[in-house]
């Protein structure tokens, strides 16, 4: 929406707070003297630098190449010539406020204004994310589902260099069930190591992954992390897959006739 | 009289191979009473194997009856056979057969776990099986580790774990060089000596003569 450049007052005491990266791009710091003017057209206020903020872990704000620059909100309105006008504010409540007394009390200020919880404003400002995060997700089935695969062609790999020493066992009446449960085990053991070490190999691309991106970007943010429901849930599908691998080998090493394997 | 340990009544076994019927054995009958030592000798395909899983439960007899300590082995259903092979009979293959990812010991240890004896006894048995088949120094190699007449040493004890009221071991030197076989069979006439009751297939004439007896199998028959 374009300014009004003509109904521009300099505040008095004019002071305004320069995101970091921007500050030290040029060179300012706390009192430093800038220009501000609403639009190209404009007289040039001076204002000076109150103090330099940190800008806040936001991924949307991640490919921002214009400078945030924040003016207390009447001496905006005093440089913009617009008066009551915003298009959002944030109100920091005390915890066990009501939303619906609060809405019901800045409506006569306020008409039409909607009020929410920042849990909203966030859920509603990152659908992109959560397709990226569907995305991954689907990433991750697929992943697990070849992993399986995999996990499951080595153990019947294992199991067929065994065929007939376990045959031999069970001639010699060895139950089936302790060779069935055995190999299920021996599966699912394979299967937590493997989880675990990639756990360990997902904690430290992930430290890295970080490490890269919060260089790059010049910014707080936590691009990757490695929760403990993810290690959890990482653990515990490692188990499964394994069990449904072991279970699958095993099926097939104790399927055939152990006679036929050793020989008559 | 010695007890019987199995006795064989005129058994038969048939095979399939494809459409075609072979008959393995032909009405073949024998008593081993215990404290044995029998050879049971023959050509390649005769049946000697066949005759040797048939005594020691493995297999099933098309016709006749195997009666193992007094029971009837028809009359046990798989799991009872199986229980009976795991605490009655030592089987001894000719290729070992040893679990390559356990050590001497834990192969050992396999029938003994199954047969649920706790960990700290099966441990010390198995232990004192591998010292009586001379492995002392060797518990805790695993069988790639071993030579061939070691494995069979080892597969021996695995047979001998659970104190077993027969031996069988089919082709027990059929894998291994002259001296080795001579070893396993002064292995087979100590522990024979010592009570345990043994029937070996072989075709090694030296270890068929060390036995205490023996029988010829031709075309699925005990020869006259």
């Amino acid at each position: 929406m374009p300014l009004k450049a003509a109904a521009q007052d300099c505040p008095d005491r004019f002071e305004v707070l320069v995101e970091r990266p921007y500050a030290a791009a040029a060179g300012l710091t706390v009192g430093s003297t800038v220009s501000v003017r609403p639009a190209i057209e404009a007289e040039p206020c001076a204002a000076v630098v109150a103090g330099i903020l940190e800008p806040p872990p936001d991924p949307a704000a991640l490919n921002a190449t214009r400078p945030r620059v924040l003016f207390h909100l009447p001496h905006l309105q005093g440089l913009t010539g617009r008066r009551n006008e915003v298009d959002y504010f944030t109100v920091r409540t005390r915890p066990g406020t009501d939303l619906a007394t609060l809405a019901a009390d800045l409506d006569p200020l306020l008409p039409g204004a909607q009020v929410l919880p920042v849990s909203e404003v966030a859920e509603r400002s990152s659908t992109t994310f959560r397709v990226v995060s569907r995305f991954h997700t689907a990433i991750a089935a697929i992943t697990l589902i070849a992993g399986g695969v995999f996990l499951a062609c080595i153990m019947i790999l294992k199991v067929q260099e065994r065929r007939l020493p376990v045959a031999a066992a069970r001639l010699t009446g060895i139950p089936r069930r302790l060779l069935f449960w055995w190999t299920v085990a021996e599966a699912a053991l394979l299967s937590t190591l493997g989880g675990a070490a990639g756990l360990g190999v997902g904690i430290a691309s992930s430290a890295v992954v970080n490490a890269y991106y919060q260089r790059y970007y010049d910014t707080t943010l936590v691009f990757s992390q490695v929760t403990g429901g993810v290690v959890t849930e990482a653990l515990a599908l490692a188990v499964l897959l394994g069990m449904a691998a072991g279970v699958f080998a095993a099926v097939r090493l104790l399927a055939s006739n152990p006679l036929d394997e050793v020989g008559r | 009289m010695s007890e019987i340990v199995v006795a064989a009544r005129d058994l038969t076994r048939d095979y399939r191979t494809g459409r075609a019927r072979v008959r393995a054995l032909r009405g073949v009958s024998i008593n081993v009473p215990r404290g044995d030592f029998l050879a049971v000798t023959g050509p390649s395909g005769s049946g000697k194997s066949t005759l040797l899983h048939l005594l020691g439960g493995v297999d099933t007899p098309t016709s006749g009856e195997v009666v193992f300590l007094g029971r009837n082995l028809a009359r046990m259903s798989v799991e009872e056979r199986a229980a009976l092979r795991l605490n009655q009979v030592g089987l001894v293959f000719q290729r070992f057969h040893l679990l390559p990812m356990l050590t001497a010991l834990e192969n050992v240890e396999l029938p003994l776990a199954a047969a649920r004896v706790p960990r700290g006894r099966r441990r010390a048995r198995a232990a004192a099986v591998l010292d009586r088949v001379a492995l002392a120094d060797r518990l805790h190699h695993g069988p790639g580790e071993l030579s061939g007449g070691q494995c069979q040493r080892v597969a021996i004890a695995r047979a001998l774990a659970n104190e077993p009221a027969l031996v069988l071991a089919d082709e027990p030197t059929g894998e291994l060089d002259r001296a080795t076989s001579r070893e396993v069979l002064a292995l087979f006439q100590s522990l024979n000596a010592e009570g345990t009751t043994v029937v070996v297939a072989t075709h090694d004439l030296e270890l068929a003569a060390g036995a205490k007896r023996s029988i010829e199998v031709v075309d699925g028959r005990t020869a006259p």
